[in-house]
């Protein structure tokens, strides 16, 4: 049953990702794969904030939270494109391009990701306090 | 609009195996490194770039490379679950787990992206 439900997830995830790419491929022509990047940090955000935020704290239904975060997020961001643009990048000898594509997707998607935990814990102890009062 | 639609059907296949090869191997591992999202990334940065090499990529039409490419092979691999698990094991004080978690995801990525492309071009 769950299979449903990540399908849809990931149907819209995949084609996100794939307007998002097109529509910055088609206005913007940087050697830097800004497209991937930016889909990738914003997923890795909203996956830690929307997972921590319904782990415990509110009666989200499993199947949905499996829509959202497997389905959807999981298939809007991607590490195969990550990597394969990487590897282009390398081989066309960019590889001042493709060493600073590789270290600020990591650590800023670390800290997008760090910060979702973050604000997914205060955003269930400001929920939970409007619950008590 | 048939783009999207193939865009969007690769994904479901892609997101739904990601799910139940992560599912299998999560039940069975007994340390705290993913290693399910782990063998997924490495696996789809493999193929990927196997695909696209340059033999290979001439045998596709545009509609087959937006289905398996863009649509499967990009929702089974997830960079989101790679960073939230790399934090979620910061956050658990598991340091040295989650600086060899994400390092060797992303050496070993390339290095599987280079061995993708290098077994393609030799066909």
């Amino acid at each position: 049953m769950e299979y449903i439900y990540i399908g849809v997830g990931g149907f819209f995830g995949a084609i996100l990702r794939y307007l998002i790419s097109t529509y910055y491929q088609s206005i913007l022509h940087t050697v830097f794969p800004i497209e991937t990047f930016f889909i990738n940090i914003f997923g890795s955000f909203l996956l830690s904030y929307i997972s921590n935020l319904t782990l415990e704290e509110f009666n989200i239904n499993f199947n949905i939270r499996l829509a959202i975060t497997t389905g959807f997020i999981g298939a809007f961001t991607t590490f195969s494109t990550f990597t394969k643009e990487t590897m282009d990048l390398l081989r066309n000898g960019r590889i001042a391009v493709a060493v600073t594509y590789v270290l600020l997707s990591i650590l800023i998607g670390f800290i997008m990701s760090f910060m979702g935990f973050e604000l997914g814990d205060k955003t269930a102890k400001i929920i939970k306090g409007r619950e008590e009062n | 609009m048939l783009n999207m639609l193939l865009v969007g059907f690769g994904g479901v296949l892609g997101a739904i195996l990601r799910y139940e090869i992560s599912r299998h191997i999560k039940e069975s591992r007994e340390f705290v490194v993913p290693l399910e999202t782990f063998i997924i990334n490495v696996t789809g940065a493999l193929l990927l770039s196997f695909l696209s090499s340059p033999k290979l990529i001439h045998l596709f039409d545009n509609d087959v490379k937006l289905f398996i490419m863009t649509g499967f092979i990009g929702a089974f691999t997830t960079y989101s679950t790679f960073s939230h698990e790399t934090i979620d094991l910061f956050r658990k004080k598991h340091y040295i787990h989650a600086f060899l978690y994400s390092s060797v995801t992303v050496v070993v990525g390339l290095i599987g992206a280079f061995l993708g492309y290098y077994i393609g071009s030799l066909f």
